[in-house]
Parts: C-alpha cells; sequence; structure tokens
C-alpha cells in the first residue's frame, strides 16, 4: 500500500509539471497535424504516379492511418531519461535521487507515466480524432490490443534509453550519443517510413532486433493487421526484450554507480 | 558604410573564436554531436530511396534528382543551424535574462551583436554534407551550364528567406518573452518543404512560394538547376522572398522599440 502511494504521488508530481507547459502542447497539436498534409499529398502523389493500388502492403488511406498513428506513437514512446540522467551525473545531483526510498529506475519509469496520461489526453486522443475525421483513418476493436503493446513499447525504449544514458557515468556530455540513440532507433522503429519498404534481407535482421517492436508493431497492431493470438506473441516477445535489457542495465549500474561521486563537472 | 561591415566582420569573427573554445572544452562531445547530425541528415535521402526503390517516386523527378534536392535542403538548413538560426534563441536567452540590455547599450547594430553570439559550429558539418550531396548529383547529372548562375542567386535568397523567419522568432521573444514551443514553426516550414512542390496542388504552391517563400530554401534552387521550372518564374520567385527579408527587419525595429527589459 505503502508503495502504491509513493507511485501515484510521483504520478501526480509529473502530471503537474506536464500541464505547466500546456502552452507547449498545444502549439504542437496546432503544427503537427500540418506534417500530416505534407505526408498526405507525397503519398497521393507517389500512388497516382506509380498507378498502383498497393505500395508494398499499404493502400493509400492505409499508409496515411500509418503517420497519423505514428504521431501518436512516436509522441507516446518519447523518453527523455538519458539526458536527465546525463545532466544529473553531470551536477551532481543524482545523489539526492539515490537517496530516495524507491530505486532510480523505477523511480524515473512511474514518473514518466505521469507525464504520458496527460500526453493521452491531450495530444493521442486529439491526433487519433483528428485523423478519423480529416484522413478518415478506420479504428476497429483490435485498437484495444494497442493499449498493453504500447506499454511494453514504452518500456522497451525506456530501457533502450535508460542503459544509453548509463554512458554518461564514463563520459560527461551524452547529448550527442543521445541523438545517435533517437534518430538510430527511430529509423529502425520503423518511425519514418514503414519497415516494409526496407530490402527483405535488412527485415529478417529487423524482426531479431527490437526496434521494430518500438513503433512498426504498436502502429500496425492499431491499424489491425493482427489477430489476438499474433498480439499475444508480440507481447511475448516484448517482455522478453524488455527482460534481457533489464539483465543489462543490472550489469552496467553495478560497474557505473561505483564510478558516481556526486561532484559535479 | 565600410568601415561599418569592417566592424561587422571583426566582431563576429571574435565570437565565432570564443565560441571555439568553448566547444573545444568538451572534445569528445563535440565529435558525437557531429555524428548525430550526419546520421539525421542522411535519413531524407534514406528515405527516398527506399519510397524509389518500391515506386515510381515523385512526380517528375528521378532519385539523383531527388538526391539533388536533399543536398539543397540539408546545405541550407544546415547554413541556418549554424550561422542563421541562433539569432532567434540568443534573443530569446538575452530577454529572459533581461539582459538585452546590455546589447543595446552597445555602440552598434543590434542585430549584427546578437549574430556574433549566435554560431553553432555543428551546423557546419550539416553544410559539408549538404555540399557533398549536391556536388555528387550535380555531378552525376552533369548539371554544369548557364543553370549555375541563377541557382547560387536562389540559394542566397534562401538564406535570406531563412534569415527573415530567425528574425520574426526573435521579434516575437521581444513582444511575448518566452517563445520555446514557436521555434517549432521552423521544423513545421521545413517538413512542409521537405519534398518536391510538386506533391501539392496549386493553392499550396502559391502559398509556399508567394504568401510564405519557405520552398525557396529547397525546391527552386534545386528545380532550377535541374530545368524543370523556366527562368523568369525562377526571378519572381525572389520577389516574395525579399519583402518577406524586409518585412522580418521592420518588424525587429518595431518591436525593439516596444522592448521593456522585464526578464521573465
Amino acid at each position: 500500500m505503502n508503495r502504491f502511494r509513493q507511485a501515484t504521488g510521483l504520478i501526480n508530481m509529473n502530471i503537474k509539471q506536464a500541464i505547466t507547459w500546456r502552452f507547449n502542447f498545444l502549439t504542437s497539436l496546432f503544427l503537427y497535424p500540418i506534417t500530416l498534409v505534407m505526408y498526405y499529398f507525397l503519398w497521393k502523389s507517389i500512388f497516382a504516379y506509380s498507378g498502383t493500388d498497393i505500395i508494398k502492403g499499404y493502400t493509400f488511406p492505409g499508409m496515411i492511418g500509418y503517420y497519423v498513428i505514428q504521431m501518436v506513437v512516436g509522441m507516446l514512446v518519447w523518453v527523455e531519461v538519458d539526458s536527465h540522467m546525463s545532466n544529473q551525473i553531470r551536477k551532481g545531483k543524482m545523489t539526492q535521487k539515490l537517496l530516495r526510498p524507491l530505486a532510480y529506475l523505477p523511480h524515473n519509469l512511474i514518473g514518466a507515466i505521469g507525464i504520458k496520461s496527460i500526453e493521452v489526453v491531450f495530444y493521442a486522443i486529439p491526433v487519433i480524432i483528428l485523423g478519423i475525421f480529416f484522413f478518415k483513418i478506420q479504428v476497429g476493436i483490435s485498437a484495444i490490443y494497442f493499449i498493453p503493446i504500447m506499454l511494453f513499447a514504452y518500456i522497451l525504449n525506456f530501457m533502450i534509453a535508460f542503459i544509453t544514458g548509463m554512458l554518461a557515468f564514463w563520459m560527461t556530455k551524452i547529448s550527442g550519443i543521445i541523438s545517435i540513440r533517437r534518430t538510430i532507433v527511430g529509423f529502425l522503429a520503423g518511425a519514418f517510413i514503414p519497415l516494409s519498404f526496407f530490402p527483405q534481407s535488412f527485415q529478417t535482421m529487423s524482426s531479431y532486433l527490437p526496434f521494430q517492436y518500438i513503433q512498426y508493431v504498436p502502429i500496425n497492431v492499431f491499424l489491425g493487421k493482427y489477430g489476438a493470438l499474433a498480439v499475444g506473441k508480440l507481447l511475448l516477445i516484448q517482455a522478453a526484450w524488455i527482460l534481457v535489457l533489464y539483465g543489462i542495465y543490472k550489469i552496467v549500474w553495478k560497474i557505473g554507480i561505483n564510478r558516481y561521486t556526486g561532484v559535479s563537472q | 558604410m565600410i568601415k561599418e561591415i569592417a566592424k561587422t566582420w571583426d566582431i563576429w569573427k571574435k565570437g565565432l573564436a570564443l565560441d571555439m573554445s568553448a566547444e573545444m572544452a568538451y572534445r569528445a562531445s563535440f565529435f558525437f554531436i557531429m555524428i548525430a547530425l550526419i546520421t539525421n541528415d542522411l535519413i531524407g535521402p534514406l528515405v527516398g530511396y527506399l519510397i524509389y526503390g518500391s515506386s515510381n517516386g515523385i512526380p517528375g523527378w528521378n532519385f539523383l534528382e531527388f538526391l539533388l534536392f536533399q543536398g539543397v535542403m540539408i546545405f541550407n538548413f544546415g547554413f541556418w543551424h549554424a550561422f542563421i538560426g541562433g539569432v532567434s534563441w540568443t534573443t530569446q536567452e538575452l530577454i529572459n535574462e533581461g539582459e538585452l540590455d546590455i546589447v543595446l547599450t552597445k555602440p552598434f547594430y543590434i542585430l549584427a551583436n546578437i549574430y556574433s553570439r549566435s554560431t553553432d559550429f555543428h551546423g557546419i558539418t550539416e553544410v559539408l554534407v549538404g555540399l557533398i550531396i549536391m556536388a555528387y548529383a550535380i555531378v552525376k547529372l552533369h548539371l554544369f551550364g548557364m543553370n549555375l548562375i541563377p541557382f547560387a542567386l536562389l540559394m542566397v535568397m534562401a538564406l535570406l528567406f531563412l534569415m527573415g523567419i530567425s528574425i520574426i522568432l526573435g521579434a516575437m521573444a521581444i513582444i511575448f518573452v518566452k517563445v520555446g514551443a514557436l521555434q517549432s514553426i521552423i521544423w513545421t516550414l521545413n517538413d512542409l518543404v521537405a519534398y518536391p512542390l510538386t506533391i501539392y496542388g496549386t493553392g499550396i504552391r502559391f502559398f509556399l512560394t508567394f504568401i510564405i517563400p519557405a520552398s525557396i530554401a529547397t525546391y527552386w534552387p534545386a528545380a532550377v538547376l535541374a530545368g524543370k521550372e523556366p527562368l523568369s518564374v525562377a526571378f519572381m520567385v525572389c520577389i516574395p522572398v525579399l519583402i518577406f527579408f524586409l518585412f522580418s527587419l521592420v518588424l525587429w525595429n518595431l518591436t525593439l522599440k516596444k522592448y521593456q527589459s522585464a526578464g521573465g
């Protein structure tokens, strides 16, 4: 019970922080759909010019659905834990966080859920509604599977970012590495173009990596490309990857935390 | 006038040396940020490669021409990142701290002074990536004709447009004090012109050429060099860019008069 109260307290605190940034939310809510307009015309012209109804498994409405839902998924899996860690380590501010009753990783993970819940209300739902009205995306019953898949996708991306963040134990500034992490994970996760556009050999390789389970798989689950059984299997794979990354975290944290002195640089 | 320009150059050089020494304090970080920018810049050409590998691509543009387009975009936005864009966030920083007054008391052009504080060396990497991609496409497409002259002119216009946008954002910082989110305007504009204008209908094409002439930063130089647009139209496109730039300067001067140095 006590643990539960700790967690809800943390979530509340982060919700309050997120609301103070509502102006940013409103601006992005207004600006991001403009990018969708670009994707709409881009693919409309590509489909027309190619004279075909299906490209790499996507119809034109399916492709637009992909980009609309990518916008939601991309926002929901967005993590900044590595930049926070890097700042805290550099400025010696991690000490006070380490003294908290909850361990550092769950403290950050649970806190982030507060921010994410705000984003679902102010961002994800409005974008999906915009998508249904303006871009005529189809939302089927399979959208229910989207919730657990999305939760695991977030934890997966969080773990990758957390492991990146631990590099700050060895290096003073890691903003470059964080940016590389964002771009490469995003590209391999299908944030820019569906993975079915990649060469076959690359897709095979990609199925042995965790990245497609962060965006490509959740997007396609939302669009109803998987049945219940397949979704169950995907959840298991996501869980397995989370466990693997958790193992890596345990080892690296043990070595890294010994290097942390609490002195700012 | 010449004396003033020489002075601007001098101040700019001093600012540059200061920024550079700050960067060199974290050399490893500088290196990784460069790699990060290169990776980021290569996403556009890579996505293009995947699109052209799976379809007929963008109407009227083959893959090499699309690479030329991408090179122009990466170069211009890289130049903006390195030397132009900083003006909007430097202004914002100065205002938030209530420090713009210090700049105002200096016996010199305020904008030039702010520019001298706003260089971001990392952007030079992007300028180079853009140059390499452009050069590759130009050589492969044998585009060594007379079109290179209007191309150069349009590239200058592109930088004037990007300067205009940054000055407007700087002016907005003076009015609204906090404009963090407004910075994303530049990324949204970049997204809108990230593919050749030919994908749009007449309405959006007109808007992005004559109302907010963002397409000058990507489409027009590449289209003219690749011989896809007549020169007469290309010259016409310069007019809205010049108007836009002048408008930004007027707005800047007007808002500066309203500045109250409250901080925020």
